[in-house]
């Protein structure tokens, strides 16, 4: 396993070139830190360390969507190019194949959002701060958990559909579908009492169990909707995993 | 023990019966040819005997291991190459032997890998990015990756497709080094039949999923037979008298005669001359394009 995990992750640093991803991400970063410094000089709204912080979480985005890139490029990716038959003739289950993929890509995101997230982080340092620097940097930690639910999610739903289609181009637009659509659905069924059993209203697990926040959770507990929201992800690899064994590679 | 044994192999897809009860097996250190027309079913029994494809019936065995219950037991003893070098085209020639040695169940020394590419003779170029390569080069990758982990059985699906002569002519004397050096078995699917003629040993023949024939290309002239081609006129007691020797061809100006033994030749000649024949050229070729073609002929007669 230790073998196909190597693979996976020189694949994706070579073919789908996480080191650019991790310029492009600085450069963000950079960009907002420059806009934030001239708005808070123009404007003298004094911004702080959180408040630096905060706005430059929405990056989020951009992991989640590079995330999709990379799991779909590492499944139908390799078989528009062709590499996986010879892959599959290589003496290593199916199983452990497709195991090394998504398990790899979503650490891999998964750290790469902790990259982001440090940068934050120091960048926010030429902000004054209000709160203690610790609470921001715990706060920062606290959104990578809470946000991981979130990533497994979108990563298991990416591998199932990237499994059954094998097209890189179509697997991200039907991952990317939910991801900004799922909200405006939920948000349209809130009135009926099965609302809260769409999965897609369980997977801003921050806002939804946040104190201040002002809509009811979908759940009384937030290890529910979380238990919930793996009963699906576990639901999506086990179907993408038979599938990916008993495909045929034409 | 015999390195690859298919037995009553069989495949429908898109509801036709594309491998039809098919059985081989393939002798120690013999290069075979794989033959057959387009659509007769090469590319899919390959698919099938590396499992990138399942069966719906019959058995494979690789090394005596049976690829439907012991899967990777029985894939650590093949390599091959299915239709093309698929390679990371991103990654060095090198980063890709490394790549598939992480693959496989007994651990690949960095020698072998060095061993490899010297094989090939890629060690000048082993470094670059595999998209700089030519694709002489990418087969000669696929190759080393296929031999790799040394299996005993190699297959090789199209391996001269797009290569120049001088290619294909590497090509040749690289499997060649591994058949008779190494032992390895190769099973080698082509269309050019001048390419299998002179790299194989023996020649299996399939149509429409079905083992139609299987023979050895090495064999002496007394065991062959020929194809006769004959110019003569008149032509219409030509044709009567070639007819009793098999079924007569008009091609262009010339009688071609199927499957002739080379003691009949005089016979032949002697009853044309009989019949005052005016013979302007008797002509007669042995060879596995002849060989194939009566088959794929017979076969079509018979049905």
């Amino acid at each position: 396993m230790k073998g196909l995990v190597i693979n996976e992750t020189l694949k994706a640093w070579h073919g789908r070139r996480i080191g650019l991803a991790m310029i492009m991400m600085s450069i963000l970063i950079l960009f907002i830190f420059i806009v934030a410094i001239a708005i808070d000089q123009s404007f003298g709204l004094l911004l702080t360390t959180e408040e630096f912080v905060t706005i430059g979480s929405v990056l989020h985005i951009f992991i989640m969507l590079y995330s999709f890139v990379l799991v779909t490029g590492a499944i139908s990716g390799e078989a528009s190019t062709g590499t996986i038959k010879q892959l599959l003739i290589k003496p290593v289950s199916r199983h452990r194949i497709l195991l090394s993929k998504w398990l790899t890509n979503l650490v891999i995101s998964f750290l790469l959002y902790c990259f982001v997230l440090a940068l934050l982080f120091a960048f926010g340092l030429f902000f004054p701060h209000v709160v203690p620097l610790s609470s921001t940097f715990f706060y920062l930690v606290e959104t990578a958990l809470y946000t991981t639910p979130s990533l497994i999610f979108y990563v298991a739903l990416a591998t199932l559909l990237a499994v059954i289609t094998k097209n890189t181009a179509v697997t991200i637009v039907l991952t990317i579908l939910p991801y900004f659509f799922a909200d405006l659905f939920v948000l349209l069924a809130a009135e009926y009492d099965w609302a809260s059993w769409i999965v897609f209203a369980h997977i801003d697990v921050f806002n939804n169990y946040n104190p201040v926040s002002l809509a009811p959770p979908p759940f009384p507990s937030m290890w529910a909707s979380i238990g919930f929201l793996l009963i699906h992800i576990a639901l999506m690899l086990a179907i993408a995993h038979i599938i990916y064994k008993r495909q045929d590679v034409l | 023990m015999k390195p690859l044994v298919v037995k009553q192999l069989s495949r429908t897809f898109k509801g036709r019966k594309v491998i039809n009860d098919l059985s081989f097996s393939l002798d120690r250190g013999l290069i075979y040819g794989f033959l057959g027309p387009n659509g007769s079913g090469k590319t899919m029994t390959i698919r099938l005997i590396v499992s990138l494809i399942k069966m719906d019936r019959g058995e494979i065995f690789i090394e005596g291991k049976d690829l439907n219950k012991n899967r990777e037991e029985a894939l650590q003893h093949i390599g091959a190459i299915v239709e093309d070098p698929d390679l990371y085209t991103y990654l060095s020639g090198r980063q890709n032997l490394e790549h598939f040695a992480r693959m496989s169940q007994k651990p690949i020394r960095e020698e072998r890998i060095e061993e490899v590419i010297d094989l090939v003779e890629l060690t000048s170029r082993i470094d670059d990015k595999v998209k700089t390569y030519s694709l002489g080069m990418k087969q000669r990758l696929g190759i080393a990756v296929s031999i790799l982990h040394e299996p005993s059985v190699l297959i090789l699906d199209e391996p001269t497709n797009g290569l120049d002569p001088n290619g294909m002519k590497e090509l040749r004397y690289y499997l060649r080094r591994l058949a008779k050096q190494d032992g390895v078995t190769l099973l080698v699917s082509s269309h050019q039949l001048r390419e299998v003629e002179v790299l194989c040993d023996r020649a299996i023949v399939i149509k429409n999923g079905q083992a139609v024939d299987e023979f050895d290309l090495r064999s002496s002239a007394t065991e062959s037979t020929y194809t006769v081609y004959v110019t003569a006129s008149p032509e219409a007691e030509a044709h009567a008298q070639l007819a009793q020797f098999g079924n007569v061809e008009k091609n262009e100006s010339q009688f071609v005669i199927y499957n002739q033994s080379y003691e009949q030749i005089p016979t032949i000649v002697e009853a044309l001359v009989q019949q005052n024949v005016r013979l302007y050229e008797i002509r007669c070729e042995q060879g596995l394009e002849e060989r194939y073609f009566s088959l794929l002929e017979q076969e079509r007669d018979e049905r």
